[in-house]
């Protein structure tokens, strides 16, 4: 029961963005004194907490890539647009002359 | 969790699993063992009126199996990264042990295992894929060429201006605005109407190309800024990512027993790199202890298991090895060297210690190192000039520390 009570606030703790937190329960969990039976349970749900960890934050980067990629496709094009309008500017000159 | 859970599988599937009979499921290597992990397995009956619970034990199996293999994979990597090789047998069965328990207790959490370990390892491609996108737009975003535009415009901006402040100056005369006033304006004819047209199309233009520029203006006042978030978040997502992935194998029980036994690897290589006199093998061993002490830097990485003060000492002590190995082998070589040998035959058998004054020796840098092979070489030419004499060994030492000393490269 506490371990699953343990999953399901870490899984909170993610879900809200809080890593550092969630890092911190980690590390509150492997220094907890815990019976046998425990210790036994702990082992398998570190493992898991710890990967659970890392996919949150591989999530976060990724979110973080696809924020800077989509800024960045923005200000392209708006270039884009602003050299189309100089292209633009230039044959209207071109045939002004 | 101690709570078992029949027919329950990892299956994911809608299809019915196809269903082998108990004795080819039970060939199956691991298989057996794996049914002694569930809690009934005293009682568990192996019968065909059973076959059914089996089969769901045996998916459960199968799925445990895929999920070590994931395992392994995951600290294989790190391990091979870190120049550590793979792991031992012993570590495997951990590995294997530890799944097929929960595969056993908590299929559930096995079918969890899976996905999760799926997106792990699915990560870095997706990763890779977006670094190299962002890397290609920053690289494509030219502010030089912004600017190069910008001046373009302005410079029609100018003649625009010039444009309408003439137009602005031209004059008509009284019947040309008597025209205007009666027809040109109503019908749009006439050099007054023409000229109001083409002073209304240039203000157009010059209001188009004024906001041009002021949006190109303004995306490049803030592609700085936007670089530099851009830079900010990824270095902070990364900080995040390199500390997450450091912390799996952190507390993981196998990755202890790894790290354990590296470091007991790591404390008998130092032990014997100590008995050794073989020049070269004293080298690796200081090269060895650079790069793990380099690695040992970066948490969960420590494979040496040193405090500063044991790495001071087994510096020291490998250092005075590796001189007293230099100037052993040095000394050894002149004395094997024949008497009325050539310079051509000294340096030959001298190479192999003249080359270290070009790499770095034990922990010196590039420049101790030379200075440490010259000043052997000096001891040695002194000794020679006092006990070979007559061998012309002191004279092609002499020389061969002077061309040594000028360039420092070329004569090994």
């Amino acid at each position: 029961m506490y371990m699953t009570n343990l999953l399901t606030a870490f899984e909170l703790l993610l879900q809200a963005g809080k890593l550092q937190e969630a890092k911190k329960m980690l590390g509150a969990l492997a220094s907890r004194d815990l019976t046998p039976k425990e210790k036994a349970e702990a082992r398998i749900l570190q493992t898991r907490l710890h990967i659970k960890l890392t996919n949150a934050i591989n999530q976060a980067y990724i979110d973080t890539l696809d924020a800077s990629i989509e800024q960045l496709k923005t200000l392209q094009a708006k270039g884009r647009a602003f050299f189309e309008k100089v292209k633009l500017a230039k044959t209207r000159a071109e045939l002004a002359k | 969790m101690d709570t078992p859970h029949p027919a329950h599988t990892p299956e994911t599937s809608g299809e019915p699993p196809e269903v082998k009979d108990i004795d080819e499921m039970l060939n199956e290597r691991g298989f057996a063992a794996f049914l002694e992990n569930y809690d009934d397995a005293e009682s568990f009956e192996v019968t065909e009126e059973n076959k059914e619970e089996i089969a769901a034990r045996f998916r459960a199996f199968e799925a445990s199996t895929t999920v070590v293999k994931q395992f392994e994979k995951v600290m294989d990597e790190k391990l091979q990264t870190e120049g550590k090789g793979r792991m031992k047998p012993e570590e495997r069965k951990a590995y294997k042990e530890h799944v097929a328990e929960l595969a056993a207790k908590n299929p559930d959490e096995l079918l969890r295992l899976q996905s999760d370990l799926r997106a792990l390892e699915e990560a870095p491609e997706k990763i890779r894929e977006r670094e190299a996108e962002l890397a290609r737009l920053k690289e494509s975003w030219s502010t030089d060429k912004v600017k190069a535009g910008i001046a373009e415009l302005a410079a029609k901006k100018a003649d625009i201006e010039k444009s309408l402040k003439e137009a602005d100056a031209t004059k008509f005369s009284r019947m040309q605005r008597a025209f205007f006033t009666n027809f040109g304006a109503r019908f749009s004819m006439g050099k007054i109407a023409g000229h109001l047209d083409k002073k209304i199309e240039l203000t157009v233009e010059l209001q188009e190309v004024d906001s041009t520029i002021k949006a190109a203006e303004e995306a490049l006042s803030s592609s700085p800024e936007i670089m530099a978030g851009t830079k900010r978040a990824l270095n902070e997502a990364t900080a995040g990512l390199e500390s997450a992935q450091e912390s799996v194998f952190a507390s993981n029980k196998v990755a202890q027993m790894v790290r354990e036994r590296l470091i007991s690897e790591a404390h008998k290589r130092c032990e014997a790199s100590l008995e050794s006199t073989d020049i070269g093998v004293l080298q690796k061993a200081a090269e060895q202890f650079r790069r793990d002490t380099e690695l040992a830097n970066k948490p969960g990485s420590d494979y040496l298991g040193f405090t500063p003060d044991d790495a001071t000492s087994y510096e020291e002590l490998l250092t005075d090895k590796i001189k007293e190995a230099v100037a052993q082998g040095i000394m050894g070589a002149l004395e094997s060297l024949p008497s009325g040998a050539t310079q051509s035959r000294l340096e030959r058998a001298l190479r192999k210690f003249t080359e270290l004054a070009e790499k770095e020796v034990g922990f010196f840098d590039k420049d101790t190192s030379k200075e440490f092979v010259l000043e052997t070489l000096r001891a040695a030419e002194q000794d020679a000039r006092t006990k070979s004499k007559g061998s012309g060994k002191s004279i092609m030492l002499k020389h061969l520390i002077s061309k040594l000393s000028k360039a420092g490269v070329g004569v090994a």
